[in-house]
């Protein structure tokens, strides 16, 4: 059943590449599809398209090869013609993403990104950042939880981002350069609020994302000094940290590449996982 | 004695259960008349107890399903015996538990398919036609393949431009 307000909406955001965002967003859609029974709707709004590889796995490059619809047509507002149909199609939100998971009612679904995403719309005539704001406030309001996997270069794609979004989660890698997209974010935060007074977007929290290989002194110094920075980073902004932390596992890479037989620290996530939908009212 | 009796009569339920009485009831004949053709050659061997395990095609062509459901669960079924979808039982186990269903003790991937048929009877067509036709849930992907595919696209991208 659809929540009274609508569904909770949270663009994974850092304007530092490789801090984990599109493994944590595929992560956090399939648990609170799997686990917590939502309803749950993933954007790909990174056209590296990590994202809508973690979640398609294989079935990535038919989508390229059939030209299925994606983040590209959400733009667009609707289905180009084919060699089949020679007219223009309306974009209905079902069937026309992708579905990676069915329950009765519920779904996991996902409008995947391409590589030519960025191209494509900057190519277009004056791209409007509220088109997905738009198209998700007519066909989905029935989600529980949207989660969207921003790019980390700031352009048109993150204001399309937080139009959309109620919520904001910051992923960070203990290391240095960790806070370095920090100030960056608060800014582009800031100059977003100011344009839009009615928008309320808050950063939900900031997740640390284990970079060390935790062999008994779980990063040694060098990661108790970034965890440093990152704390009086956070803390300047008025940004909450996670208790929990994500730990260092090779089973992260083995999930997205669609391998389930054996998942090692990666199983520990729930730890973060429930943290992060009691934090958003989940 | 009657144990084994009642194990027995538990066993044919089992059987009628799955398949029906009609085609237990012919499956029996014709053992017995294999049994029959054995001995009249004069074999001394005794029947195997071993348990055939049957193929996920041959669990679905056993099936009373009719019509499109049951084209479309064979082709799935092809696909499953030859490892095209979902090739590990570890698959198995994660398509089910996304499905809703919690599956316990699953450890023979030949014996999870009759499993896996009583969820996958109950989806919609068109969801049975999107598993058919796509590679969702077909195990590891492989970069390869992935950049093979964006490079085509990429290709593309001029003469589509040259149209707009």
């Amino acid at each position: 059943m659809a929540r009274p307000d609508g569904p909770i909406t949270v663009c994974v955001i850092n304007l530092k590449g490789g801090v984990g965002k599109s493994t944590i967003a595929a992560l956090l859609a399939r648990r609170g599809y799997r686990t917590h029974d939502l309803d749950v709707l993933a954007i790909d709004l990174d056209p590296q398209a990590n994202l809508s590889q973690g979640l398609m796995h294989s079935d990535y490059s038919e989508f390229l090869t059939q030209q299925r619809p994606s983040i590209v047509e959400l733009f667009s507002g609707y289905i180009p013609p084919t060699p089949k149909a020679s007219t223009p199609k309306p974009l209905l939100p079902n069937p026309a993403f992708e579905i990676i998971a069915e329950s009765g009612p519920r779904s996991l679904q996902l409008i995947p990104s391409r590589f030519d995403f960025s191209d494509n719309l900057l190519g277009a005539v004056r791209p409007d950042p509220k088109t997905l704001a738009r198209y998700l406030s007519s066909n989905f309001q029935h989600k529980d939880l949207i989660i969207i996997d921003c790019s980390p270069t700031e352009s048109i794609l993150t204001t399309a981002a937080y139009h959309a979004s109620g919520k904001v989660l910051v992923p960070v890698k203990p290391e240095y350069f960790a806070t370095i997209g920090f100030p960056l974010l608060q800014q582009s935060l800031d100059q977003f609020r100011n344009r839009n007074r009615a928008h309320n977007i808050a950063v939900v929290g900031v997740v640390v994302n284990n970079a060390f290989y935790d062999g008994g002194n779980n990063g040694g110094p060098e990661k108790a000094r970034a965890i440093r920075e990152i704390r009086a980073e956070a803390k300047k902004n008025g940004w909450p940290i996670y208790e929990h932390e994500i730990y260092h596992s090779r089973g992260f890479p083995k999930i997205m590449r669609g391998d389930n037989s054996y998942s090692g620290n990666a199983d520990y996530f729930y730890t973060f996982a429930n943290e992060f939908f009691k934090s958003v009212g989940l | 004695m009657k144990s084994r009796k009642a194990l027995l009569t538990k066993l044919l339920q089992t059987l009628v259960d799955e398949w029906g009485y009609e085609d237990v009831a012919t499956a029996l004949a014709s053992t017995n008349g294999a049994l029959s053709d054995r001995h009249a050659e004069g074999s001394t061997s005794q029947p195997s107890k071993k348990r055939v395990k049957l193929s996920a095609t041959e669990q679905i062509e056993r099936t009373a399903l009719e019509g499109e459901q049951k084209e479309l669960l064979l082709q799935l079924a092809v696909r499953y015996d030859r490892k095209l979808f979902l090739p590990s039982v570890a698959d198995v186990r994660e398509f089910l538990i996304m499905m809703g269903t919690r599956p316990i003790g699953m450890k023979d991937r030949t014996q999870a398919f009759r499993v896996l048929l009583e969820s996958l009877t109950q989806l919609p067509i068109a969801r049975l036609q999107q598993l058919a036709q796509t590679s969702l849930h077909s195990g590891p992907s492989e970069l390869g393949p992935i950049s093979d595919a964006i490079t085509i696209a990429g290709e593309r991208l001029p003469r589509q431009r040259q149209n707009e």
